[in-house]
């Protein structure tokens, strides 16, 4: 088939223009440098991109790593990592620099990073970089190992690599993609935490990628949004985690308050539930033979609880005479210790004896240990220890039965009096050898003639606090009423022991101790909700996880009074306070399969929403023009005295706020009304809360200018009901009075307006327009022509 | 020169010196590194022994403005496979003066087993002082692998 030359040329002109396109808009093929045949990368392949100015293999990886690692069977499951920036890889790929962006050495490259909004100069050449290997070692290993699942893991300034990454990575990479955490990313986007009242506060319109981000008005990361911030195709598999006081990801505003930059690793933390997360949804896209190699519901043995921030306060009683029981307590507490210090947590003990003086039955001497005194920093050290075991030592031995008194005056010492860890598990463990004395002493005097419920006290103090869990450990399980009832309203257990077996105390007081480290972990999406009353707020606690096993149980007490309100398996609830609700805590208890419970509170703010009011409209408003001259009128606007319950009146030109006028006026004289167009005056009652009735007003009609303008009165004005003209009248009044108001009152505009007409906006970009259409067609026609001559 | 063209001149001096007085601050502020001293005395305490070659070796100074814990240092040391053991790690801790409960050892079982196949743990604890510590233990492809982090708890 014979190709014409005009077809040739064609073809040849096509071809040219689009290698011209390809080198100018630089689209390339991927440069894999080398793509082997065979898979070296097994199941799973782990990839990490670490923060500004951090080592390769650092702490950040390694936990990452550590995280993953425990929680499947490398024997049956083959797991490898690559952390950008090694060229560790089989791929010859550009190397991510995370170059440091604070310190002498990065602080220009932070400068330029922060007026880039993380794209320009030496920051953004390193995360494109890190944007480059990942996509390039994504692609290589997808096409030597077409089955390899992957997980992606970024830390501040790899967390933006990996999101910047995303929207490149498709098909076989893209699809084997199972999970993919984001920790403190400097583009952090979530727009439900804008606004005043962002709906993240109230529990709405919560972000496909929102996993633990505690302050409910996080919205922006420091170098701005990345809009969007994830591809559509991979929602559903990115979890976000932004800690309290994370400047970098947005959740703190000062610069100087970055503390939570560095705490994703943390036991419990960011780092703990995105593997946690990562591997459940491993098991899921994994074959079946190799899934069940992998522990999606395991949370690592002994770091599940937040130990790192784990206190707890002993009280233990010193009376009477059984002395080998007293110090198997005062043993039991020192093992137990060692293992609350040895994750940071803070141990504490108020022991007390019984002195029957007043109206208290027991009094309690000064609180011991280093929690009431020791660091506030929540790890004790060498020197605090040294003061704990003084102390403990110091317990007289003249006192060594415990528990032979009332224990709710120390109870309620022991919680009121410690600075708490904020953030950490808090525990009170009541150590009574007789259950008896849980029950004495029930009510304080709280004034003259009031008692108050030393339980129910304790309880409300408990929650209160964040809460406090309260166990007992008792001798007997006779006369535990109060003991049960303080333990349940608080999320708390109670514990017997054999009394006659001298050492039985010491291991109850272990597995109490066993019991908190590995307890559920109940975690709210957010740490305050807002909502109206008569209104459901949904609460979420789908991030709470259990030890070794599963949540099976939720118990919610929505008001915060100890009292459990409703029951679930499901970690979601809704829930509607009536009016009047006062309270300002939920409580929510979850129960795992192996009977272990943990509790954790929310703030919960009711808004009682007044009444609605109805504002009236004005009535009676007219208007009488007074003067004319050169198109240009003064006209009185007059309207019936208004109910005094409406503080002002909002006068309006032409939808225009121009201010507020007081309650007992009834007219207002308004100079400079151009009358070459209609003038819509409106005025709207206001009440103290800046609530506005609807208008009523009139319109003042255009005229011709006149070199024989007089004063007239209007032929025209018509009165508004639901905004539209119902009623014509004509108004003569009083002569003029003097007072001007145009533009000189002030009143915030709501509604801007640039004072221009429609007709006169649009004016330049019709004749743009028309103007464009026409050189458009003259050159066509000129084109055309010359075709036409040329073949003549 | 006018009265009025030196107060002029004044004013501007003033301007220009405060600029500069601001400029010197926030350069003071987001560029102070302070000693290092403490921490590396610190990290110093932990000598895992002559059979561990020092590989890498990374520390941040206190700083004013800080992005990632500061002051932080990051060691790594690795050697030939060498049977290492839970006993070896609880020896250099203690060496160190520095302690990790016996819980959290236990995390790192898999590894020194070889169970599951498990070639990465981490443990946290205390150093003798206001320092926290986290230590991963790395055994893989016949390497051995220890990496330490220290921070300050401040």
């Amino acid at each position: 088939m014979a190709i014409s030359l005009r077809k040739r040329l064609g073809l040849a002109l096509c071809g040219l223009l689009v290698c011209l396109g390809l080198v100018f808009f630089g689209i390339r093929t991927p440069g894999v440098a080398s793509v082997g045949t065979a898979c070296t990368n097994g199941d799973v392949h782990v990839v990490f991109a670490r923060g500004s100015g951090a080592p390769v293999g650092g702490d950040m990886y390694n936990s990452f790593r550590s995280q993953i690692d425990m929680r499947i069977d490398l024997n049956k499951v083959k797991v490898t990592y690559y952390e950008l920036g090694t060229g560790t890889g089989t791929d010859s790929l550009p190397e991510y620099p995370a170059y440091p962006v604070s310190g002498w050495s990065g602080w220009k490259i932070g400068l330029g990073a922060q007026v880039s909004n993380g794209h320009g100069f030496k920051y953004g050449e390193s995360v494109d970089k890190g944007v480059a290997e990942l996509k390039q070692h994504l692609l290589a290993v997808s096409q030597r190992c077409p089955h390899t699942k992957f997980i992606l893991g970024g830390y501040s300034q790899g967390a933006q690599v990996i999101g910047e990454a995303l929207p490149d990575v498709y098909g076989r990479s893209a699809e084997n993609i199972v999970f993919i955490a984001l920790f403190g990313d400097p583009k952090l986007h979530l727009p439900e935490g804008r606004g005043i009242m962002p709906p993240a506060c109230k529990g709405k319109d919560l972000s496909d990628w929102r996993r633990t981000v505690p302050n409910c008005h996080t919205d922006d990361g420091t170098l701005g949004a990345r809009k969007p911030y994830i591809p559509s195709s991979f929602h559903g598999r990115v979890g976000l985690w932004c800690n309290d006081k994370d400047w970098i990801c947005g959740s703190s505003k000062n610069a100087l308050n970055n503390s939570g930059h560095e705490t994703y690793n943390a036991s419990g933390g960011a780092i703990d539930k995105a593997a946690f997360e990562a591997t459940r949804r491993l098991k899921e896209a994994l074959p079946v033979y190799k899934a069940h190699a992998v522990n999606g519901s395991l949370f690592v043995r002994n770091v599940k609880s937040d130990t790192s921030k784990l206190d707890v306060m002993y009280v233990v009683g010193a009376n009477a005479s059984d002395n080998i029981t007293y110090h198997a307590v005062l043993d039991g507490v020192r093992d137990q210790a060692r293992d609350v210090w040895s994750v940071g947590g803070r141990v504490g003990i108020v022991s007390y004896y019984n002195v029957s003086w007043g109206r208290y039955a027991t009094r309690p001497n000064q609180p011991m240990g280093p929690m009431p005194y020791g660091s506030s920093r929540g790890l004790i050290n060498e020197e605090d220890q040294e003061q704990f075991w003084r102390k403990l030592a110091y317990i007289p031995d003249a006192y060594p039965v415990i528990g032979a008194y009332p224990i709710f005056y120390p109870a309620i010492f022991a919680v009121d009096d410690p600075p708490w860890q904020l953030g950490a598990q808090k525990t009170l463990v009541i150590i009574s050898e007789d259950a008896t004395y849980t029950q004495y002493g029930r009510y304080l005097l709280a004034s003259r003639n009031e008692y108050v419920s030393y339980p129910d006290y304790l309880i409300q103090r408990s929650i209160e606090i964040d809460p406090v869990s309260v166990y007992f450990i008792v001798g007997n399980e006779e006369n535990i009423d109060d003991a049960n009832y303080i333990a349940n309203g608080t999320a708390g257990k109670v514990f017997t022991y054999d009394p006659l077996d001298p050492t039985a105390v010491r291991r109850t007081i272990a597995t109490v101790q066993q019991e908190l480290t590995e307890r559920p972990v109940v975690v709210f999406s957010q740490d305050m909700y807002h909502t109206d009353s008569h209104l459901s707020v949904a609460f979420d606690v789908s991030q709470s996880f259990s030890v070794d096993s599963e949540i099976t149980q939720y118990d919610w007490d929505y008001e915060g009074d100890g009292v459990w309100d409703a029951t679930t398996t499901s970690p979601h609830i809704e829930h509607t306070y009536p009016d009047g609700f006062s309270g300002s805590i939920i409580h929510v208890r979850a129960t795992d399969s192996n009977g272990r419970i943990g509790s954790m509170t929310a703030e919960v703010d009711v808004y009682e929403p007044p009444q609605e009011q109805t504002i009236p409209r004005a009535t009676g408003v007219a208007y009488e023009v007074l003067e004319m001259s050169n198109g240009i009128s003064t006209v009185r606007l007059t309207w019936d005295l208004i109910d005094l319950s409406i503080p002002y009146l909002i006068l309006s030109i032409n939808g225009v706020h121009l201010g507020r006028i007081d309650r007992d006026r009834t007219t207002i004289d308004i100079t400079e009304i151009h009358r070459n167009k209609a003038t819509t005056i409106d005025l709207q009652l206001m009440t103290a809360d800046y609530d506005m009735g609807d208008r009523s007003g009139v319109i003042v009609p255009a005229i011709r200018p006149s070199p024989k303008d007089t004063p007239q009165s209007s032929p025209l004005a018509v009165d508004y009901i639901d905004g539209r003209p119902i009623n014509v009248r004509t108004s003569d009044s009083a002569p003029l009075s003097t007072e001007e108001v145009s533009g000189s009152l002030s009143m915030p505009d709501e509604e801007a307006h640039d004072g221009t007409s429609t007709d006169q906006r649009d004016l330049p970009l019709r004749w743009g327009g028309i103007v464009a259409v026409v050189i458009i067609l003259i050159g066509c026609a000129w084109v055309v022509f010359r075709v036409r001559g040329r073949q003549g | 020169m006018t009265k009025k063209s030196t107060r002029v001149k004044k004013i501007v001096l003033g301007i220009v010196a405060g600029f500069v007085l601001l400029a010197g601050a926030i350069i003071f502020i987001f560029t102070y590194e302070g000693s290092t001293k403490q921490i590396l005395s610190v990290a110093d305490q932990f000598q895992p022994g002559e059979s561990w070659e020092l590989v890498s070796d990374r520390v941040n100074g206190p700083a004013v403005f800080c992005l990632y814990a500061c002051p932080s240092l990051d060691k790594k040391w690795q050697r030939p496979a060498s049977n290492l053991s839970k006993q070896d790690i609880v020896e250099y801790l203690d060496r160190a003066g520095w302690s990790v409960s016996t819980s959290w050892l236990s995390r790192c079982d898999d590894v020194f087993l070889r169970q599951r196949g498990q070639t990465i743990c981490t443990l946290e604890g205390s150093t003798n002082s206001n320092f926290q510590f986290r230590l991963h233990i790395e055994i893989k492809d016949g390497v051995e692998w220890l990496s330490l982090y220290v921070r300050d708890l401040a």
